[in-house]
């Protein structure tokens, strides 16, 4: 049988010491410990898996296909060219340096309670790692190997094609590895701030009734969503990348 | 028949001082020549610049067509053996049937028959380079340019390599400029032997080489070599 990893040991020591300590203060309404955020999950069990939580994957799935999309589209014209580079880079670094909780709100007076501010906020978080994951991914193609697409009379599109795109594909996966929780959590912040559904708007109402445990089980769940697919995710990069042992 | 004419061809790079001066030299058809030289003296960017990678800055050039193989093998790690092959009939947009059936011969030719559905990574040294030589073979190039393709190798593997050329070469009718710093290489593989002269590079000391080569000769060619170069005595 495989051996249970350290990661499972270092957690179940974290979970046992905060259930403990909680147990111990016992202000469930400030600090639940991990068995009732668990019973309160169960408890909340319809309205958190039949409707907040599709809402929320709703704006997740949206925004990593926008940022996906923004982060490639980014990426490849930096590749082609080096004053484009230069002309964007800095206002990619720069829109990490907007407190996203801030800027949020004028997302939804632009676009209200749809999904789109809320979109809006995840894609704002998510997209910079892909485009720089990406970015560095295509810059990465050796000079021997462009050298000897050169030598063998490669078009340009062959040499991205061909060369630069398979490269870049352990990049991709990284990113999508980043993204993933970021979109979760972007979308979650969006939701947070103005919704009328999803585990970050399910989160906040629980708070307004003082329901420390209630505000616990959306959290948790979107924690075990970003692992689930992170995991799937990383089973499929081993699956599809035997090359990288290389 | 010249396969290849140099015709006072320059070189530098960007905004630095010039490399490659004023140089001069032909290939004739199924000729074995080897530029051997100390490191920095220009002569991996002499093939570079005959196999299209680098642009002389002036100078002619007459050439038939050519495939560079380079130092490290290069393979690409997420093609499989039979599709690293294939990659420059797919650039060229050639046959990819007609290219697969010459590439499956030359995998049985040369010994790799079993490999052809492997990864790179599954494959040895020796057989990379073997790969990375069909691959070049696959070009259908008359002039082959070998950038110094066994210097990575262990003494041994090297040995084989080198006895394995000549005996594929043979077979092909290809004419070949080798690229080496190892003078025993250039002398047990080559007709001829282009010795690197001078900062900026601007001309070569040239030796012939019988196809027979004795002891005696071999020790005699490699001091004067060594002396051209500057080098000491091994």
């Amino acid at each position: 049988m495989k051996k249970p990893s350290l990661a499972f040991y270092s957690s179940s020591i974290f979970f046992i010491v905060w259930e403990v300590f909680a147990r111990y203060l016992n202000l469930k309404f400030v600090l639940p410990w991990p068995t009732a955020v668990l019973k309160r999950m169960w408890e909340l069990r319809v309205p958190l898996f039949k409707y907040h939580m599709f809402a929320t994957l709703k704006i997740a799935g949206v925004s990593i296909v926008l940022s996906f999309a923004l982060g490639i589209f980014l990426a490849v014209i930096m590749d082609r060219s080096k004053k484009v580079e230069e002309a964007i880079y800095p206002i990619i670094v720069t829109t990490q340096t907007i407190p996203t909780p801030a800027i949020a709100p004028i997302f939804i007076l632009w676009f209200g309670y749809s999904i789109w501010s809320k979109v809006l906020v995840a894609v704002l978080i998510a997209f910079f790692p892909v485009t720089i994951n990406l970015h560095d991914g295509l810059k990465s193609t050796k000079k021997d190997y462009i050298e000897l697409f050169k030598s063998m009379h490669a078009r340009e599109w062959d040499i991205f094609w061909k060369l630069k795109v398979p490269s870049t594909i352990p990049y991709f996966f990284s990113s999508l590895k980043m993204a993933i929780p970021l979109v979760l959590i972007g979308a979650a912040i969006g939701e947070w701030l103005g919704a009328t559904a999803g585990l970050g708007y399910f989160s906040k109402r629980m708070m307004t009734q003082l329901d420390g445990a209630g505000v616990f089980a959306p959290i948790v769940l979107i924690s075990i969503i970003a692992v689930s697919f992170v995991n799937l995710i990383s089973y499929l990069e081993k699956k599809f990348l035997k090359w990288r042992g290389n | 028949m010249k396969v290849l004419e140099i015709d006072e061809v320059s070189f530098s790079y960007e905004e630095e001082e010039e490399l490659i001066k004023k140089i001069s030299f032909s290939l004739n058809k199924n000729e074995f020549l080897s530029i051997i030289g100390s490191s920095g003296c220009g002569k991996s960017t002499i093939i570079k610049i005959i196999g299209g990678i680098e642009k002389e800055t002036s100078g002619k050039i007459k050439s038939l067509k050519t495939a560079y193989m380079p130092q490290k093998d290069l393979l690409l790690p997420w093609r499989t053996v039979i599709d690293n092959i294939l990659l420059p009939i797919e650039l060229n947009k050639t046959s990819i049937s007609e290219g697969r059936k010459k590439g499956k011969f030359y995998l049985e030719k040369l010994h790799l028959k079993e490999y052809e559905n492997k990864l790179p990574q599954d494959l040895s040294g020796g057989m990379r380079q073997r790969v990375s030589f069909i691959r070049t073979l696959l070009t259908e190039a008359d002039i082959l340019l070998l950038d110094e393709p066994f210097s990575a190798l262990d003494a041994i593997t090297k040995g084989k390599l080198q006895k394995w050329l000549l005996e594929t070469l043979s077979e092909f009718n290809k004419s070949v400029i080798f690229i080496t710093h190892d003078i025993n290489e250039a002398l047990y593989l080559s007709d001829r032997i282009l010795v690197c002269q001078n900062r900026p590079l601007d001309s070569f000391i040239e030796y012939k080489l019988p196809k027979v080569k004795d002891e005696k000769f071999i020790i005699e060619t490699k001091k004067k070599i060594l002396l051209n170069i500057g080098g000491e005595e091994e």
